[in-house]
């Protein structure tokens, strides 16, 4: 155990550096990356943000409380490009269906191992993040929010859930790519862009079903919006607060489950096919 | 024409073979966005309100058809994506003109989302009581003006890829945060505050989508902002064939 | 070596050991919207095959014959559907780190190397992931650099580098960890005739030097009769000879391979799988 730990951080501190290399050799291109995160994260959130200034909030939350749950989006997406953006880690059905999962396989280094650790881009893909802890900060500031060590704590928590549920529905999607490469080849990335494309939006003016399912099995709710509501303190029910983290660890144990199944599956069929493209660049 | 159309339709065909499941959830991410945005205009504006023009039904017009006639409102040539994978010098090997081809693989593209997204969801939002049908028939002239605009818009982007390399993904990533707030095909620029609208509608990326959607909501002025894409599309052009021409020497020996 | 893997190999004594081994796929026949039909294919046929070490093994065979998926199964990648694989007298499924521990691999036409990294990087990295002792990976660094020339490019990206280049800088990656077993898929693919021989030469340089197990495929019978004392043939999932090269020349009565082997391909009928 304390072993693994140990080689966990020592391949976290090998991609740091990797990524570091790549900055620093190729800056222009490296800064480049970093600008184009930058610009999307703001955009993607932007126009919410501005139709929440003009009308003065959407739904219960006002405009100040729409902006802090806009920089949650922004800060937990960022955080889980962070840790799983490189090498396709997150987006794995392109992994799988691309066939490249045998270069993991020839490496002396458990499975779990090398998709925690190989994603890992501090330095090229932190924009994301940066930006939503700047818009965060703002808000909580606009919101005279007092930030106490368990509040925090609990920030931290709910950012974890929340990439563990986006991974978990990620690596749900790719398992597809098991049985199906080239139809499912970008599965993952398409649950994670439904994710992400209705995440960010808040669900009051939606009927209590739909909140329910949104919540549950479509877990669109936990991006931003149950989190936002539940550090804002806008919800009472503490079995509420427990939600986010239960979810997350359901969806990344249905995932783990799945994928080791599918795993069994390429042992015995293989994949038909192989491309290079989007392999360690 | 016969050899744009045998283009076209090898591209209607191609686009079809990556998958159902692909398409099918490329149009499922496209629905929950736009579901999540119906939800927002339901939330901001109560049924029978008008704000500066807007009414809450004109809005969900507004947002349906920018997401059904979404390939046409921000044209996307394959010339950028085929820049690293030396694609694109495949086309300087047949004896047709490039621009003709590129238009070609385009229109052939736009067939299947149209066909099997774009109809049944404008079918879809006459059944949910907001049938599409325009406050005004300028915005069929403009929709025109706006595909064209498009492709100059387009090209000048492929050049501005080939002009820095290596950030493919980056210029895509960049390309697509400014068009979506830009050009007007998320948000109503009559819908932004502080009056920035009013400096956007006239700007080369708003006169996209904004122009044709703001005249099918009915919140815009037609001689201003039609005016405004027959002079983009005038300047644009000729601007485009020149970065097009000057790119070429780049063009042909990149990627591959 | 770890305990467990000394007493796992004990119990063999060869390095690779196919036995029976029979590898199946399912392939659409007939695709449809709502129905498709599939048969099966057999890319291996009760194999057998031992290679023991510091052997130099060509795996040689037409496209299709089933050598990528014999590599695949040594590697833990495909599991046999009947009969066993085992290297170095493990299962590479069940035990795939400590055989990857041991192992090397390369197919042609994949690359180990990071695209957007500097070459160095990537051997850097190896360092980490393969847990190789510093004063190891000085010493192997110092006679890979010299071996396969890779001074002149070490700085460079790995995208920049010719096919010839990267070839050269895979094999070496592929060394780095001092692997007592090789499995290279067409590592000659593609590359001229300078850099053919100069990785010929560091192949068998290799093999006689350290001691390395090596079972390489290749289209080219001429190269691997330079490299290897054993020549494996398959086809159609059948090992049809396995001999020295010689061997195969006096029982077909010829003095070149590409015509026994076109007269081969020709005779052979198709086999079932039984």
């Amino acid at each position: 155990m304390a072993g693994n730990i140990k080689r966990v951080f020592r391949l976290y501190g090998l991609y740091a550096k990797m990524d570091w290399l790549l900055l620093s050799r190729d800056m222009r291109t490296g800064l480049l990356y970093i600008f184009s995160d930058w610009i999307s994260a703001v955009a993607s959130v932007m126009g919410i943000a501005l139709l929440a200034v003009r009308f003065e909030g959407i739904g219960e939350l006002s405009a100040d409380e729409v902006l802090w749950m806009l920089g949650f989006f922004t800060m937990a997406d960022g955080f889980t490009m962070m840790m799983m953006g490189n090498c396709n880690n997150l987006w794995i059905s392109r992994v799988v269906g691309r066939g490249q999962v045998d270069h993991m396989l020839i490496q002396p280094v458990p499975l779990w191992m090398q998709l925690l650790t190989g994603g890992f881009l501090p330095f090229t893909g932190s924009s994301g993040f940066l930006t939503g802890v700047a818009l965060t900060v703002i808000a909580t500031v606009r919101l005279g929010l007092v930030m106490t060590p368990g509040w925090l704590l609990l920030l931290l928590t709910y950012m974890l859930a929340r990439v563990a549920v986006a991974t978990g529905v990620a690596y749900l999607a790719g398992t597809a790519a098991f049985y199906r490469p080239v139809s499912c080849e970008e599965l993952s990335t398409v649950a994670l862009d439904a994710l992400n494309a209705a995440g960010k939006y808040p669900l009051a003016a939606l009927p209590v079903w739909a909140q329910g399912l949104f919540l549950t099995a479509l877990p669109v709710g936990l991006m931003a919006y149950l989190p936002s509501l539940l550090l804002l303190g806008r919800i009472d029910a503490p079995a509420a607060y427990v939600w986010p983290v239960a979810a997350g660890a359901a969806f990344l144990s249905l995932a783990g489950w799945l994928f080791r199944k599918g795993l069994k599956h390429y042992a015995r069929y293989g994949c038909p096919r192989y491309k290079a493209m989007g392999f360690r660049n | 024409m016969k050899a744009f159309f045998a283009t076209a339709r090898l591209c209607v065909r191609n686009s079809s073979e990556f998958g159902l499941m692909n398409t099918l959830g490329e149009y499922l991410i496209k629905l929950i966005a736009l579901a999540a945005q119906w939800m927002v205009w339901r939330a901001v504006l109560p049924e029978g309100a008008v704000v500066d023009g807007m009414t809450r039904r004109g809005m969900l017009i507004y947002v349906t058809v920018s997401s059904a006639l979404a390939p046409l409102l921000d044209v996307r040539t394959p010339a950028s994506g085929w820049l690293h994978d030396g694609t694109l010098l495949g086309l300087f090997q047949r004896p047709r003109g490039v621009f003709g081809q590129l238009a070609a693989h385009t229109a052939g593209g736009w067939l299947i989302p149209l066909g099997l997204y774009g109809l049944p969801l404008l079918l879809l939002s006459a059944l949910l009581g907001f049938a599409p049908v325009p406050a005004s028939g300028w915005f069929f002239p403009s929709l025109l003006l706006c595909v064209c605009q498009g492709f100059a818009v387009d090209y000048l982007f492929a050049c501005l890829q080939m002009a820095i390399r290596n950030a493919d993904w980056a210029m895509y990533v960049l390309r697509g945060a400014l068009t979506a707030l830009l050009t007007g095909a998320l948000i109503p620029f009559a819908a932004l505050p502080w009056g920035i609208g009013r400096w956007l509608d006239l700007s080369p990326l708003g006169t996209l989508a904004g122009a044709p959607l703001a005249l099918l909501a009915g919140i815009g002025d037609p001689a201003r902002l039609i005016g405004a894409q027959v002079f983009w599309n005038i300047t644009l052009w000729p601007l485009a064939l020149w970065a097009f021409r000057a790119s070429r020497e780049r063009m042909v020996s990149y990627g591959g | 070596m770890r305990a467990m893997d000394a007493r796992d190999t004990r119990q063999w004594d060869s390095v690779i050991e196919l036995k029976d081994a029979t590898k199946r796929f399912r392939r659409l026949k007939h695709g449809g919207l709502l129905r498709r039909e599939y048969e099966d294919i057999y890319a291996l046929s009760h194999v057998n095959l031992r290679v023991d070490q510091g052997e130099f093994v060509a795996y040689a065979g037409p496209n299709g014959a089933g050598k990528s998926t014999t590599f695949k199964l040594l590697c833990g990648m495909l599991a046999p559907n009947e009969g066993t694989s085992r290297l170095f007298g493990m299962d590479p499924i069940k035990r795939r780190i400590p055989v990857m521990r041991r192992t090397g691999v390369l197919f042609g036409n994949r690359s180990e190397l990071w695209w957007d990294q500097p070459v160095r990087a990537s051997f850097d990295w190896k360092r980490v992931v393969w847990e190789i002792p510093k004063a190891d990976y000085d010493a192997r660094m110092e006679k890979l650099t010299a071996g396969f020339r890779l001074g002149d490019f070490m700085d460079a990206f790995a995208r920049e580098l010719s096919l010839g280049q990267r070839m050269r800088a895979n094999l070496a990656l592929t060394l780095l960890h001092g692997p007592e077993l090789v499995l290279l898929d067409e590592p000659t693919l593609g590359l001229d005739v300078l850099a053919k021989r100069e990785l010929i030469e560091n192949l068998k340089r290799i093999n006689r030097e350290d001691g390395v197990t090596l079972l390489v495929t290749s289209h080219d019978m001429d190269d691997l009769r330079d490299m290897a004392r054993r020549l494996v043939l398959l086809h159609e999932g059948v090992i049809r000879y396995d001999g020295d090269f010689d061997g195969l020349l006096r029982q077909h009565d010829r003095t070149d391979f590409e015509s026994i082997i076109a007269q081969m391909y020709r005779d052979w009928q198709p086999v079932s799988p039984d």
